[in-house]
């Protein structure tokens, strides 16, 4: 080999060695990067965030919910609308939250109760209200937001649970919930992570969220739709179309069509302590505008997977005849 | 038998029931149909008891003054939380004669939210576990 040639190959691996040290440094910049962009809603095992079921007061209310709901003047008006208490507010607001949505920042919020008829879930024996039931309060934004057959819906739904019926939630009819209508439950909600996936646990139901990833032209109708997501900064966007229209989008049965889109967002906010969700709904057929709403969650450790992952339906027949929806029950199995 | 007044040892035994366990399974549904302000406290038969999630019922056949009878059902919480109040799937069985005090339905039908129950050797059981927020 010549001089020549000798200098020629000992370049060659020089800039091989170069152009490999740079790939492995992009490399591991780009894999830094990565973890950096994903928040961790993923929890350690035996970690939830709770949706307040059995664990109402196990976190402050600051610790989780927006200061803009826990201090405004508006909801401290409804509470005291509502007969609770003024020094009460503060915790009526709390357990509020464990199954109901929360009004968004700003713009049209979901359903609420009447406050003729406030609705107090189990949890408000602690401010000395004994638990009513459901009655959508038809004097609102939301529900002129309604179109005249929604609105139809819930006076329907509002006729029965005044007379007594039907005046379960959905979710403990062991339905199938949709979104947002899921977000509503109060069992922990879990996450697990993966770089094409996303799959979210919550009380016996599962979502698949497929991750930078377009929607499909036409998928086909589910009860969850489909969800694709990406990461926003500290944020996971989850975009869901393709829903079924046997779901509602809240407790009090207000319904949606098919054409229901629904963008959620997830952030883990006060150094773990809890997951900020919103959510926006889009469904012309249903709705005259777009809407939102929130439901806050807070990290609830010692609580495993397991501990909340009940059968729904054995003996939750209509003991008391009280015209409760039917456990759905499937004849033919689909495989 | 349906013994209408809320005697003090009853009483006692509600507030055991509800002091027990600082973490309540998970009761899924709202209680808005029982009156959480009442108690009745019958005696009757066990005709079943049903061991099941999310709750445990009993059916229980209770007798009037007239001699009617009607079948009770009082819901429980779930197995796991009955579990560790000292409940079995065996605790009862058809043809048991027991004691037990219900919250009652508001509409005045037979049934309700069990609050507490006297079993025929005189051994005492309540249930917290019917109290989560829905």
């Amino acid at each position: 080999m010549s001089v020549s040639s000798q200098s020629k190959v000992q370049i060659a691996a020089a800039l091989t060695a170069a152009f490999c040290g740079a790939l492995l440094v992009l490399a591991s910049q780009h894999a830094a990067a990565q973890s950096a962009a994903i928040p961790p809603l993923m929890l350690p095992y035996g970690s939830g965030w709770s949706g307040g079921i059995g664990g109402r007061t196990l976190a402050p209310p600051e610790s989780y919910l927006p200061p803009d709901y826990l201090n405004s003047p508006e909801q401290l008006q409804a509470a005291i609308a509502r007969g609770v208490p003024a020094d009460k507010v503060k915790a009526y607001l709390q357990i509020r939250e464990s199954n109901q949505l929360l009004p968004p920042e700003s713009g049209i919020g979901p359903i609420t109760d009447d406050p003729a008829h406030p609705f107090f879930n189990n949890g408000m024996r602690e401010i000395g209200k004994p638990s009513t039931v459901r009655i959508a309060g038809l004097d609102s934004e939301a529900a002129r937001n309604l179109k005249p057959w929604a609105l139809e819906v819930v006076k329907k739904q509002n006729a029965l649970a005044l007379a007594g019926k039907n005046v379960e939630a959905r979710h403990a009819r062991c339905w199938e919930l949709g979104v947002p209508g899921i977000l509503e439950v109060p069992q922990p909600l879990y996450f697990i992570q993966t770089p094409d996936e996303v799959v979210m646990y919550n009380g016996w139901r599962v979502r698949h969220v497929y991750m930078n990833v377009p929607h499909s032209k036409n998928p086909p109708l589910t009860w969850y739709g489909e969800s694709v997501g990406r990461y926003e900064g500290d944020t996971l966007v989850v975009d869901t179309i393709g829903q079924n229209d046997k779901s509602a989008v809240d407790a009090y049965r207000t319904p949606h069509t098919t054409k229901i889109h629904v963008v959620e967002r997830y952030r883990v906010i006060n150094g773990g302590k809890g997951l900020d969700t919103s959510f926006t709904v889009d469904d012309p057929d249903a709705f005259y505008k777009p809407w939102g709403g929130r439901r806050p969650r807070f990290l609830l450790p010692n609580r495993p997977l397991n501990d909340m992952d009940q059968i729904c339906a054995a003996g939750n027949e209509d003991h008391f005849d009280l015209g409760l929806d039917p456990v759905p029950q499937e004849a033919t199995p689909d495989f | 038998m349906i013994l209408s007044a809320m005697k003090p040892k009853t009483l006692v035994l509600a507030a055991m029931a509800l002091a027990v366990a600082a973490f309540p399974a998970a009761a899924h549904h709202s209680t808005a149909m029982f009156d959480a302000s009442k108690t009745v406290t019958v005696e009757g038969t066990v005709k079943q008891f049903l061991w099941t999630n999310p709750h445990s019922w009993i059916y229980l056949t209770v007798a009037d003054a007239n001699g009617q009878t009607a079948e009770w059902p009082i819901e429980l919480g779930g197995p796991g939380g009955l579990l560790r109040q000292g409940w079995t799937a065996k605790t009862l069985t058809p043809g048991m004669k027991v004691k037990a005090t219900v919250h009652p339905l508001r509409e005045g039908k037979v049934g309700g939210q069990f609050v507490s129950l006297i079993l025929p050797d005189g051994k005492q059981l309540g249930d917290s576990s019917t109290d989560a927020p829905q």
